[in-house]
């Protein structure tokens, strides 16, 4: 085995599951299947035939379905984390670079944040504003900034007093590029972690959203709303809860894998 | 340990304040017309004008802010828009159901994660390690709401021994209290793993060791209780954080405690139920943050005599 793939071989688990969802989620564009073609002949039918994960309670194909929702799972959770990782290490970084009354504000406000514990206020939120996709990525971005800025402030306080960024200040170097040039790259690498990891907590907000009716919508197809359907009809059809859970598991627990193995090898301290 | 306190509590009043506005903002800002939502699109002009006055929402808003911080320092929440009850009624009616069930879950969490988390650190790197550590991140990456029907099908459809949903008697309590520890038992193995890890490598294990005491007891005696420190603290904010889990938890369950009051208050637009339940659920979880942190300061004097806080 060369070097190359030695190093690259803990990742081999999660670029398996990578590939496997990647062929998953464009199964729908290859297969021919249109997602929302409602079948009263085949309502709720076990995986079989041309429908290999069955057909669901309007008699859509489970499969094509389960394919579009982890779509959507992904793209929420990618358009949080860039969203949430860009204000949140914007926010952290000022916070703990200036110091003083404007660390001291930020950090208040950061803590009022900090005290809706888990999906509390994006449940709030999401419910208040309406559905729709817009409005869960709003209502997630709104709860998990909170988690880079705290990250991205630790670390600039620490780096403040550093000779390098004092050099860069006496040399006359602006604000904004001391934090962009010098202090970004030094803390970057918890702040990938907490990306990762930031990613599978939005995933699965998203789902918890949509599963209790006020995320993203009938009939765009989410795991959530899935689970929701599946879950009212688990008693006569198990298929229709099992496959989406299954799918929603495996993304999330693919990303926190992602997050643990990338904190080891950044060594990171949790 | 006093000026510590002290400390804190300063804190915490400000922090109280800016988590009750924010809930008021929250309800408040938020598009969408509760009138109209309470009426329908066909009401008449003069209802309109006359619930919306009833409400107090004809007024400016820092007035009606003024107003909602008058009446919650006078310990009111509001009136249910639905069943003309008090929220804080309504409130202290569910709140035994979710305190049950916190309470169950979290007894499933502890009794999971430390037998798990002790045979995983004194097996480092071999294979029991590695299945508790792929047991906890399964454990934290499953949803809840899927986990819930699943236990569901399996204990309650195939092998029929517990109920589906409902709260009757302590063996529809099972269910949901598994479905809600299971996130925090992965959370706490881990932890407790790697609190065990760090002290077994201190010199006093080492001693120990030496003057020739059992495995077993090093563990049990000398390890486990330097290690619980961290755990302890994480348990009572994690106490908090399942208040949230069991909005998810008892939607699945019909458990009805603090969670379904939320939901319910949600789907009919109950306002004033909603504001009642964010505001207790974060003041609940502050409160327990609050006893974390000040339990960490008292059994660790480096907390206390660092420069308080932060």
């Amino acid at each position: 085995m060369s070097a190359a793939m030695r190093r690259l071989r803990p990742y081999r688990l999660i670029a398996g599951l990578a590939a496997m969802f990647g062929v998953l989620m464009f199964w729908p564009l290859v297969n021919g299947i249109n997602p929302s073609a409602i079948d009263l002949y085949s309502l709720m039918q076990p995986p079989q035939g041309a429908n290999w994960l069955g057909t669901d309670e309007l008699g859509r194909d489970v499969l094509t379905r389960l394919g579009l929702g982890m779509r959507l799972s992904v793209f929420v959770g990618l358009a949080v984390v860039c969203v949430c990782a860009t204000v949140g290490t914007a926010i952290g970084m000022v916070s703990g670079y200036m110091g003083g009354w404007v660390d001291n504000l930020l950090m208040r406000l950061t803590d009022v944040f900090l005290s809706f514990p888990g999906i509390l206020m994006a449940i709030a939120f999401a419910a208040l504003a309406g559905p729709g996709v817009g409005n869960v990525v709003l209502a997630l971005c709104l709860m998990g900034w909170v988690g880079f800025a705290r990250l991205a402030r630790a670390q600039s306080l620490s780096l403040r007093e550093a000779d390098f960024v004092r050099a860069a200040e006496l040399s006359g170097i602006g604000f904004w590029r001391i934090l962009a040039v010098y202090i970004l790259p030094n803390i970057a690498a918890p702040l990938i972690v907490e990306c990762s990891f930031s990613m599978a907590g939005a995933m699965l907000a998203e789902a918890g959203l949509s599963f209790l009716g006020i995320g993203v919508q009938p009939p765009s197809p989410s795991l959530g709303a899935m689970l929701r359907e599946g879950a009212r009809y688990m008693l006569v059809a198990p298929h229709m809860v099992m496959a989406p859970g299954f799918a929603l598991m495996g993304l999330v627990l693919m990303m926190n894998a992602l997050g643990d193995k990338l904190r080891d090898r950044m060594d990171v301290r949790a | 340990m006093l000026r510590y306190v002290t400390h804190r509590l300063l804190h915490f009043i400000p922090t109280a304040l800016g988590v009750v506005t924010l809930t008021f903002l929250l309800i408040h800002l938020v598009p969408g017309d509760p009138v109209e939502v309470i009426l329908g699109e066909q009401a008449l002009p003069a209802d309109r004008a006359a619930l919306s006055q009833q409400l107090g929402l004809d007024l400016p808003l820092w007035e009606q802010y003024a107003r909602f911080m008058m009446h919650l320092a006078q310990g009111d929440v509001g009136t249910s828009l639905f069943s003309q009850r008090p929220v804080a009624d309504m409130l202290w009616g569910r709140l035994p159901a979710t305190a049950e069930l916190a309470a169950a879950a979290l007894c499933v969490a502890l009794l999971i994660a430390f037998p798990l988390g002790i045979w995983a650190a004194v097996n480092r790197n071999r294979w029991p390690d590695h299945m508790a550590m792929g047991v906890s991140l399964v454990g934290f990456s499953m949803p809840n709401f899927w986990m819930g029907p699943m236990l569901i099908i399996l204990f309650a459809l195939w092998l029929g021994w517990l109920p589906v949903s409902g709260r009757e008697g302590w063996s529809s309590l099972v269910l949901p209290a598994v479905t809600l520890g299971t996130g925090m038992a992965a959370i706490t193995t881990r932890l407790l793993r790697s609190a065990l890890l760090e002290v077994l490598h201190a010199d006093f294990i080492r001693t120990a060791k030496a003057k020739g005491v059992p495995q077993k007891g090093i563990i049990l005696k000398h390890a486990l209780r330097n290690a619980l420190l961290p755990v302890i603290t994480v348990v009572f904010l994690q106490a908090g954080a399942l208040l949230t889990g069991a909005i998810l938890t008892e939607a699945v369950f019909s458990w009805p405690g603090l969670g379904s009051l939320m939901i319910d208050g949600l789907n009919r637009r109950d306002y004033p139920v909603v504001q009642g339940c964010v505001m207790f659920i974060a003041l609940t979880y502050m409160v327990m943050t609050l006893l974390s942190d000040l339990l960490y300061a008292w059994a660790d004097p480096r907390i206390r005599f660092g420069g308080g806080g932060r």
